[in-house]
């Protein structure tokens, strides 16, 4: 029964993580707390849903949601944060902005769907299960597994073997030497940008899928706990976001499992505070971390 | 010419940081700027690459107007800067650093690869998987000229190569420039240290409060006691000393 609970906590907990990514390589990068960053998933579970209600296969479905948000992303920074990083203002305005850009989308959706909890028809995915030593495991746990673990791989190997990850390292560390170096930091925004939406975008479908539940504030309590998962793992910190956000996982199956209900958020936040009397930097933090640091 | 500036003006917040600058650096030079702090050297270098916008004034590379041109697109075009303070990227490899550089390539063709540059700076070699911020400050220097040379420069511009680095390690760093430049790299340095720079360079400029108030060539601005006393004080029995060490 634990072994059970754990297993599903972290396949909730890869969720987690997959969308705090996003939240943490946008703030390694550009210093910005992107608090659109909940109406990004929103998004890539809404665009997923209408498409597949128009008859588009899931496959196809789930890669729209990921472009869609990503393209969202891109147009958040473009247009609420472009300016602000050009006039040195970011770090307070863009906290402004970003809340601005969060109403816009989250109450477009509310009128699409007109404040309705909408559904996958059944059985978008199929339904299956199997069982290992005892453990309960369905298709759609395996895929969601399997598909953050490929995309976790495809970030870290982006982000440390390769050119591209290079010029991103080197704009979170020092845009001023980036650009003596030739990096045009513009392009790299609207990358690390289109990364962190269409992460934002497939986590938004897994948890439609996984709850059958799609509605205008989904991604709410995911910016809330991408909060604590970043701010456990170390601002910025990329090995940091995926250790806090299994954990998390975890930890909220349990203390759903086998505590009064209604306890869970009081103890995730204690917990928060008790890992940063201990390690104020988080987990894999440390001071002025960049997403230079493993 | 492979760099011509004219006229060129800079004003931060209204407040003249550069005027009436006129500058020219022909292929395969090593030319010196001196003055003292705050002259305006490191904005005249700044406006060279773009990251400060001049108010007025031209700066033509290779041919090339600059005005418009974006900051990391100058780099990309060969004129690259090591600027004051290192700048190398702390939480990258010295590898990854290296190899950042060569993205200033661009189309071009490359000149230099990792084996050569670890041959001009063999503790690069030594170091290659050590994080850059680990380096001490020499060390730090031969990175940021050795990770500009990965972007093939035509023209290196340096600022301040030699702040707080040992005598020794200098001297160093100074020698691997003297031997880029007989390869043929044209080079700008910029220097506080007024003596070493004409000791090492053909042709000089003296920049005070933003303007350019002596040029010619090294050896005759180094003979001028009152260049050397009033503008960038006495430094001649240090590297006398150095040079009685080396």
């Amino acid at each position: 029964m634990l072994a059970q609970q754990i297993m599903n906590g972290l396949v909730a907990g890869a969720v987690y993580a997959l969308f705090a990514l996003g939240f943490t390589l946008v703030f390694g990068v550009h210093r910005i707390l992107n608090l659109a960053h909940g109406a990004l998933l929103m998004a890539g579970a809404f665009i997923g849903l209408y498409a597949v209600l128009a008859g588009i296969p899931l496959w196809f479905a789930i890669i729209l949601a990921m472009v869609g948000a990503g393209t969202l992303s891109v147009l958040i920074d473009v247009l609420a944060f472009r300016r602000l990083r050009a006039s040195g203002q970011a770090e307070f305005g863009a906290i402004i902005s970003s809340i601005g850009a969060n109403l816009v989308l989250v109450s477009i959706a509310q009128r699409i769907s007109e404040t309705k909890v909408l559904r996958f028809p059944f059985a978008t995915f199929p339904v299956v299960f199997y069982r290992f030593w005892g453990l309960r495991v369905s298709l759609l746990q395996l895929a969601i597994a399997g598909s953050v673990a490929f995309l976790l791989g495809l970030l870290s190997w982006l982000i440390f073997h390769t050119s591209l990850g290079r010029q991103v390292r080197a704009v979170a560390g020092n845009p001023r030497a980036a650009v003596l170096l030739g990096v045009n930091p513009d392009a790299i925004y609207l990358r690390t940008f289109f990364l962190s939406g269409a992460m934002a975008g497939l986590a938004g479908v897994l948890v439609g899928l996984s709850f059958n539940s799609v509605h205008f504030m989904m991604g709410e309590p995911y910016l809330l706990r991408a909060f604590v998962v970043v701010i456990l793992g170390g601002l910025g910190s990329i090995a940091g976001a995926v250790v806090a956000g299994m954990g998390l996982g975890v930890l909220q199956t349990l203390a759903t499992a086998y505590l009064p209900s209604g306890l869970t958020d009081t103890i995730i936040f204690s917990l928060l505070f008790l890992v940063l009397m201990v390690r104020p930097n988080g987990l894999f933090g440390v001071a002025n971390t960049g997403v230079g640091r493993r | 010419m492979m760099l011509t500036v004219k006229n060129l003006a800079v004003a931060y917040d209204g407040i003249d940081a550069l005027r009436g600058i006129d500058l020219t650096v022909a292929a395969g030079e090593l030319v010196a700027l001196i003055g003292p702090n705050g002259a305006g050297k490191s904005t005249l270098l700044n406006a060279l690459s773009g990251v400060v916008r001049p108010r007025s004034g031209s700066i033509s590379f290779a041919g090339r107007s600059l005005s418009r041109t974006a900051p990391h697109r100058i780099s990309r075009l060969g004129l690259l800067q090591v600027p004051e303070g290192r700048q190398i990227l702390a939480d990258l490899t010295v590898d990854e650093n290296l190899l950042l550089g060569q993205l200033a390539l661009g189309a071009r063709k490359q000149r230099h690869d990792l084996a050569s540059v670890r041959a001009l700076f063999p503790i690069l070699a030594e170091r290659r998987r050590q994080l850059a911020g680990s380096l001490s400050g020499g060390q730090q220097q031969m990175l940021a000229i050795g990770r500009a040379l990965m972007g093939a420069p035509d023209m290196l511009l340096l600022d301040e190569p030699s702040l707080g680095l040992a005598p020794m390690i200098c001297t160093q760093v100074f020698d691997a420039l003297r031997r880029l430049n007989a390869d043929g790299l044209t080079i700008l340095l910029v220097e506080q240290n007024a003596t070493r720079a004409l000791a090492s360079t053909t042709r000089a400029y003296v920049l005070e409060q933003g303007r350019i108030v002596h040029t010619g060539a090294s050896a005759d601005l180094a003979a001028d006691g009152r260049i050397i006393a009033h503008y960038l004080g006495t430094e001649t029995p240090d590297l006398q000393k150095e040079r009685d060490l080396t």
